[in-house]
């Protein structure tokens, strides 16, 4: 879980956490910030998430279901889906190569 | 606070709210927002407005885009009118500077013909609009809409009475009162300007909402608009020639190096430099919307 120590803004960005949380089903906007909150730590303001889903929404990556009563669910799509896994393949790359280095920098110390 | 985000969730433009607003209000009420989730209203209306998508924004017409568009530049307007009232201030003491600056001259000439040109774009683009509104207000008895379109005259009103009492009772340096003491007396008016020109942006906007002109009309205030935002460039280019310039000059004597409230006049014309390039970035995005809202379908 993220803390509010981590100073890197992309792992918080919040398309990242929405697509993230879509890869898990289809959700409403209340339902995402319940997700993201359990998953990352983060609470998404309302103005946040749906900024978010404004640009997802146009880039095609996820699309919205049909409504129900005043809650909207979105899914994810198999465009976002492959840019989500190309983004979190990138973000573990990153992640294996520092803590190698960093046990290998502990171990040499 | 789940009222209060409802409220700027009003200041989303038209096309988003046609397109999220109900979901938003429903989460709204599933999980009332604090102060950051407010703020992120705030933002997420601005952001909506410098950056619409495609998504919402192919829901609206042609019409309902020159309208936005025009509300849009009339509020920038008004906020490069403020910036304007914060220069005039300023300088109030500056003449004899003037006098030997030739190039502080020729920026304060531009300034104030830009403003003269902005006015005149004003009246004939704005006005029609303002008379169909006030036509519609007073046939229909819509109090409402009354004060809307009174809301910038009574704001500019009570901004001018709160800036006299405020500069009749505020200390100088020179009285013996701390500096700290002194500089603190603009804040309250920067926070007055801020909420006059909130007014004076949301005013307009919410009389575009309320009123539907005729196309014609709205074409002509689109066409206005390009004219504005060329005064706007030139009031702003004004600005940041003048504070450029004085900024490298020696004031001359009996010239007030302070201004208002004892602030440096340099520092006070840098920050005025402020708002006038947020009016004139963001007016120079809605005079583009607005141009490209009122020729479709004629080419």
């Amino acid at each position: 879980m993220a803390s509010k120590e981590d100073g890197l803004g992309r792992w918080s960005d919040p398309g990242l956490l929405v697509l993230s949380s879509l890869a898990g089903g289809e959700k409403h906007g209340y339902a995402m910030v319940g997700d993201i909150q359990e998953m990352a730590g983060v609470h998404l303001g309302p103005g946040t998430l749906y900024g978010a889903l404004a640009r997802l929404e146009a880039q095609g990556l996820i699309e919205a279901t049909a409504a129900e009563g005043r809650r909207r669910p979105y899914r994810i799509t198999a465009d976002g889906a492959r840019m989500l896994e190309g983004q979190l393949q990138r973000m573990s790359s990153v992640a294996d190569t520092g803590l190698s280095r960093l046990r290998a920098a502990e171990s040499s110390a | 606070m789940s009222r209060l985000g409802g409220l700027f969730v009003a200041l989303y433009p038209e096309p988003w709210r046609a397109r999220y607003e109900e979901e938003v209000r429903g989460l709204l009420e599933d999980d009332p927002p604090g102060p950051r989730g407010l703020l992120s209203l705030l933002w997420g209306a601005l952001d909506a407005h410098v950056r619409p998508q495609r998504s919402w924004r192919s829901n609206a017409t042609p019409a309902t885009r020159m309208r936005m568009s025009v509300g849009a530049l009339f509020a920038c307007w008004l906020l490069l009118s403020v910036a304007g009232m914060g220069f005039v201030k300023v300088t109030e003491g500056l003449s004899p500077v003037e006098a030997s600056h030739p190039l502080l001259r020729v920026a304060h000439v531009a300034i104030g013909a830009g403003a003269v040109l902005g006015a005149l774009t004003i009246a004939v683009g704005g006005l029609p609009l303002v008379w169909q509104a006030l036509v519609r207000a007073v046939r229909k008895r819509e109090a409402r809409l009354i004060l809307l379109l009174c809301s910038p005259v009574l704001a500019a009103a009570l901004l001018a009475g709160f800036t006299l009492t405020l500069g009749a009772i505020a200390p100088s340096r020179h009285e013996g009162f701390p500096a700290s003491f002194v500089l603190a007396f603009p804040v309250p008016l920067m926070l007055a300007g801020l909420a006059f020109t909130l007014v004076c942006g949301l005013a307009p906007k919410a009389v575009m909402r309320r009123t539907v002109p005729d196309e014609r009309t709205l074409r002509r205030a689109c066409l206005a608009g390009l004219v504005l935002t060329a005064a706007m460039t030139v009031v702003t280019a004004g600005l940041a020639l003048y504070a450029a310039d004085l900024w490298g000059s020696s004031l001359s004597a009996g010239a007030p190096a302070s201004g208002p409230f004892g602030a440096s006049v340099r520092l006070t014309l840098c920050l005025d430099l402020i708002p006038a390039a947020l009016a004139l970035g963001t007016g120079l995005v809605a005079a583009r919307r607005a141009l490209r809202a009122a020729t479709i379908g004629v080419f």
